[in-house]
């Protein structure tokens, strides 16, 4: 009998925690959770921060310096929409090209120069400006994604990660036209 | 035949230094729980002003196999083989020299004793390590969201050349649960190394402990190629971003093979026991 008791209150004791588990995990992901994610075309504008942000291209070309290094530039198109001064860090400004979902793509610019971050730009209201921002595309990369992997071939420029993310997806075969 | 199996697995859980094993992996995941929640909390704050970058923390990068640089990892992993062979790691050198196993023996067939062996210090091995993990995840779930991996976010110490790398961003858990497999795996290994040592030593000590010292031998003999990532001790953690899963596996494959040629022998032939 005493044993029976021990038991159930054991049981009971179990689902009680497993209850308030979920509840727990469920509240966190609610408040934390990634609220939407949406994929933008080129030439289409996407609005950030109060900054209509479009991307116009892309072309693939190599550094004088360094043959061996392969870019993709990313031609953007940048407008204040804010209505009062927009004071931009280089570093916050720095997009991450998120290739194949296997590599982080490296602002060009920020890898070659140390004081980066100490840059900033000042962009007037209704005033608007052309970027081209520089991106390392290692062969091994491509190679690895265009012949060993199956997942879908993409490549995306994420502008804003959380809590909605926001990216422009980018023409994928200019990467290959060495291979072709 | 089935309840040999039945009387070692039960024997190979319900013990006292299996609870002690539990615990003791238990005690590190809970202080690297309670050190973690403030920079967990700091990381899951959105910052004032617009980062663009920002993306907060999650399961994935704030929980013990995350990375490695925290400490607990670093222990954990140190003592892993010890925490797999204390369990029942010695137990045939037990049985052996309490004579439980010629009472076994002179009922059952020597061979289904030493594979109900084998099966069951695998078993346990791999429960004592891989059960103090788990409830650290689960304990990091409930201040941390299941966000998909961000690679943008740069919280991950899976790379972008790292082969399971889409499986990692993609299907988080799929991840995890391999490597919770391969854990599993090798802590029924190093504890299934303890069963050869039994007839090699007249001390229990020895037998618990000689895995330890293989895995600490072949850390200091990897650390000193300057090839770190070929050591279990860093392998073995899902936050060392390792790449090298077909070492991995051919090490495993090849230690349990010797193990399990071992058992089948012992089982069939006399002389070694």
């Amino acid at each position: 009998m005493k044993k029976k008791c021990v038991i159930t209150f054991m049981v009971i004791f179990l689902i009680l925690l497993i209850v308030l588990f979920v509840i727990r995990v469920w509240k966190v992901n609610d408040k934390y959770g990634l609220k939407t994610s949406k994929a933008y075309d080129i030439n289409e504008i996407m609005e950030c921060d109060g900054v209509e942000y479009t991307v116009l291209g892309t072309r693939v070309c190599t550094v004088d310096d360094t043959e061996q290094t392969k870019l993709l530039c990313v031609r953007v198109s940048v407008k204040n929409v804010s209505g009062r001064i927009k004071d931009m860090m280089l570093s916050d400004y720095t997009m991450n090209l998120n290739y194949n979902l296997i590599y982080p793509g490296m602002d060009y610019i920020a890898y070659v120069n140390d004081n980066i971050s100490s840059m900033s730009v000042k962009i007037y209201p209704g005033v608007k400006a052309e970027f081209e921002l520089p991106y390392v595309i290692e062969d091994k990369y491509l190679n690895t994604a265009s012949k060993k992997y199956t997942v879908e071939d993409y490549c995306e420029l994420d502008f804003e990660l959380y809590p909605d993310k926001k990216m422009v997806m980018l023409d994928t075969d200019i990467l290959y036209e060495d291979e072709k | 035949m089935k309840q040999i199996y039945k009387i070692e697995i039960r024997r190979a859980f319900l013990n006292k230094r299996m609870l002690f094993a539990l615990t003791a992996g238990i005690i590190i995941c809970a202080v690297h729980f309670v050190q973690w929640l403030p920079t967990t909390f700091d990381y899951l704050k959105t910052p004032e002003g617009t980062i663009l970058s920002f993306y907060p923390a999650n399961v994935f990068s704030e929980w013990i196999c995350s990375n490695n640089y925290n400490w607990e990892q670093y222990v954990y992993f140190l003592i892993f083989p010890l925490l797999a062979c204390i369990p029942y790691g010695a137990s045939l050198y037990d049985d052996w020299n309490g004579g439980y196993a010629k009472n076994i023996i002179i009922k059952r067939r020597k061979r289904d004793y030493f594979r109900a062996k084998w099966l069951a210090v695998f078993l346990s091995g791999g429960v004592s390590v891989t059960v103090p993990l788990i409830l650290n995840f689960l304990a990091f779930l409930t201040i941390a969201p299941v966000n998909k991996p961000e690679i943008a976010s740069l919280f991950y110490a899976v790379g972008g050349d790292n082969i399971l790398a889409p499986l990692f961003y993609h299907y988080p858990f799929a991840y995890l649960i391999l490597y919770m497999c391969i854990d599993f795996i090798y802590g029924g290994i190093l504890a299934g190394i303890c069963l050869m040592m039994t007839n090699m030593t007249q001390r229990r000590f020895v037998v618990e402990v000689t895995p330890l010292f293989i895995y600490i031998f072949l850390y200091a003999v990897i650390a000193l190629m300057s090839e770190q990532e070929y050591s279990p001790v860093s392998f073995l953690n899902m936050g060392s971003g390792t790449m090298h899963y077909a070492y991995m596996t051919v090490f495993a494959l090849v230690v349990a093979g010797v193990i399990t040629v071992y058992v089948e022998y012992s089982g069939r032939k006399g002389e070694l026991y």
